[in-house]
């Protein structure tokens, strides 16, 4: 493993990233005069204009190797608004991949499908809604991925990944998946999966052709029946949830979603919980258990939100 | 391998010549120079040996050949020092089953049983000896001149394992999709009677010209076995007798308790046909009748939309007969 790969790694398993609107919405006077930025925590003044609340959330993302691999293909991002403006006209992106392929080709695959989708988020239009636009920026990715593929020859040939994306403005969520990377949407101390495995054990318990206690045991339950760079078009599911303060979404790859319960993931991540701690201790937890595979978490807990009517598709505050 | 050519001498074997190429692998024709004894020998693609999934499944498939040894088995020849990543087996007159197959379309039934017998005989050894074949199609079956057969290939993947795969890969984790037993499409491992139900399948494609399932991509064939009935034998091929299609029947039996406990079973049947019973067969009369998710799902939110137009009419009823 080369300098570039390891210091990439620690990179992202140790610096997670906070950031904070409330706290710099009372404090934007100090603000003002200090850097925005910072590698570990940053906070944005988003609601300077007196409009109200706004959407306002922390996050955290983590992942780790695990147990038994020697190289992570999974690969975690996020898109944050530059600007107050930008958190209602664009919103907030955060994306998990994870790579499939031999020969090390799924961690270029999972790379490039995250950073095809943060860089596309950045100059989508202003209002946009975000259930179409994660289509396309995960189609934009697909076609980045194939196309990677197909120039890199025969030794990338077949490299594939899934992804998971939730884009959030006002009170909504928009989750668009590929593959068998999951989010959970944890409230009131209740984790439930938004959304559904493309496998072919799963997609058998859909039609009802086995019972989901024989998918749990089946050998195809890590068999993709849907991913992105194998084939031109991807085909997408895309689900919007409304959201309220204090949701919790989860969203991970499956070196933890099979080794950790859903109740679990509830009782690390609920109310009072330090994210930190709690993404901490998600990975702990599935290293413990044998850790074999990659494991990524990304944890976004929504502080407050803006209620938003929608009316001949325009947004509306409401009361 | 593009660097073997006929002349070429690899250890102790001169090459004569290219055989086949898959996807996997280079089958070459030599000769051992030791002792003139033909051989195949069987080289591995560079991207195969790199890719873990694909290099267990050649060096299992050499461990299980050496381990066999049966007139109905093709033999792998263990030997001393190698240059390089190869596997010698016996050179094997005759042609595959498939070619046969794709030719003639329906056998004779007299051969077709010939075969299928051979068959029997050497998946009960195999059997015995502890390997279940898992992936037996007729691509994996040489016939000789006189219908003696041999299985080739053990190349199905000990164990696929935790590692995720691609839709695109569906065929080489799980086998191929016309001959798979019912269990390993629920994605249970599959036992020796899941070799009985791929050589059922088989000998329904010898007698009557066709596999039983069809359908537009590998997941749907694979369904399919799930949820319908192929068409009688006899309705395709009306010279099969009823114990025959009894035979067949029972091979294909969906649930592996009602079907050949083992190879052994189905050659007993195949050998005195006579003494099968003929029973009533469900299958016989509802094979017509398709059963699809998507019809289940109308049927569903049809009887979900019924639901308030029978309240309605309890209510109608009810204040009519008041």
């Amino acid at each position: 493993m080369n300098i570039a790969q390891l210091a990439r790694k620690f990179g992202q398993a140790l610096a997670p990233v906070r950031i904070s609107i409330s706290e710099a919405n009372q404090n934007i006077e100090e603000l003002a005069g200090n850097a925005l930025q910072s590698s570990s925590s940053r906070a944005d003044s988003a609601s300077r204009s007196a409009s109200g609340p706004m959407l306002d959330l922390e996050f955290v993302a983590r992942t780790d190797v695990g147990r038994v691999r020697d190289h992570n293909e999974d690969f975690l991002g996020h898109a944050a608004p530059a600007t107050p403006a930008q958190v209602r006209t664009h919103g907030w992106l955060f994306v998990l991949a994870d790579g499939v392929g031999g020969q090390e080709k799924g961690e270029v695959a999972s790379k490039t499908a995250v950073e095809s989708m943060v860089a596309g988020f950045h100059s989508t239009k202003d209002g946009e809604s975000h259930s179409t636009v994660l289509q396309r920026l995960v189609q934009r990715a697909n076609a980045a991925i194939f196309d990677a593929a197909v120039a890199g020859g025969r030794s990338s040939a077949g490299m594939a990944t899934t992804i998971v994306a939730c884009a959030l403005r006002y009170d909504r969520v928009a989750v668009a998946h590929v593959g068998d990377s999951r989010c959970y949407l944890i409230r009131n101390t209740k984790a439930s999966q938004i959304t559904r495995d493309h496998t072919i054990a799963s997609e058998q318990v859909r039609m009802g052709l086995v019972t989901a206690q024989e998918a749990a045991e089946s050998q195809t339950s890590h068999i993709l029946s849907r991913s992105l760079g194998t084939e031109l078009v991807a085909n997408v599911e895309t689900n919007d949830h409304q959201i309220f303060a204090g949701d919790v979404l989860l969203l991970c790859s499956d070196g933890l979603h099979g080794l950790v319960d859903a109740s679990e993931m509830a009782a690390l991540c609920g109310q009072g919980h330090d994210l930190h701690l709690a993404a901490e201790k998600l990975v702990a937890l599935a290293n413990d258990r044998g850790g074999g595979d990659n494991i990524s978490v990304q944890l976004i807990r929504i502080r407050g939100v803006e209620r938003m009517g929608m009316y001949r598709g325009r947004p509306y505050k409401l009361p | 391998m593009s660097d073997l050519h006929p002349g070429d001498q690899l250890d102790h074997y001169r090459i004569v010549g290219l055989v086949a190429r898959s996807g996997m692998a280079s089958i070459f024709r030599g000769t051992d120079v030791r002792n003139n004894r033909e051989v195949a020998i069987k080289v591995p693609h560079e991207e195969m040996e790199a890719d873990p999934i694909l290099f267990d499944r050649f060096k299992r498939e050499e461990e299980i050949g050496k381990k066999l040894d049966h007139p109905g088995v093709v033999r792998v020849f263990d030997d001393e020092e190698r240059s390089r990543r190869y596997m010698v087996l016996e050179w094997v007159e005759g042609r595959l089953l498939r070619q046969i197959l794709n030719e003639q379309k329906k056998l004779p039934t007299e051969r077709a049983i010939r075969i299928t017998l051979g068959l029997c005989d050497a998946l009960d050894y195999i059997h015995s000896q502890g390997v279940v074949h898992r992936d037996l199609k007729p691509e994996n079956i040489m016939v000789g001149p006189n219908d003696q057969v041999k299985l080739i290939d053990f190349g199905i993947a000990a164990n696929a394992g935790s590692r995720r795969l691609t839709f695109a890969k569906l065929t080489e984790a799980m086998g191929t999709p016309d001959y798979i037993s019912p269990e390993q499409v629920k994605g249970k491992r599959g036992d020796a009677r899941s070799d009985v139900y791929s050589l059922g399948i088989m000998f329904y494609e010898m007698l009557t010209g066709k596999v039983p399932f069809t359908g537009p991509n590998p997941f749907v064939i694979m369904n399919e076995r799930l949820l319908n009935n192929p068409i009688p034998p006899r309705e395709v091929n009306p010279d099969i007798s009823p114990q025959l299609q009894e035979i067949i029947y029972r091979a294909l039996e969906r649930d592996p308790n009602k079907r050949y406990p083992n190879a052994h079973e189905f050659a007993l049947d195949l050998q005195h046909p006579e003494k099968v019973g003929v029973a009533e067969r469900a299958e016989l009369s509802n094979w017509k009748q398709r059963r699809s998710p998507v019809a289940r799902q109308i049927l569903f939110y049809v009887m979900l939309a019924l639901i308030p137009v029978l309240v309605f009419g309890l209510m109608l009823f009810l204040a009519r007969n008041k």
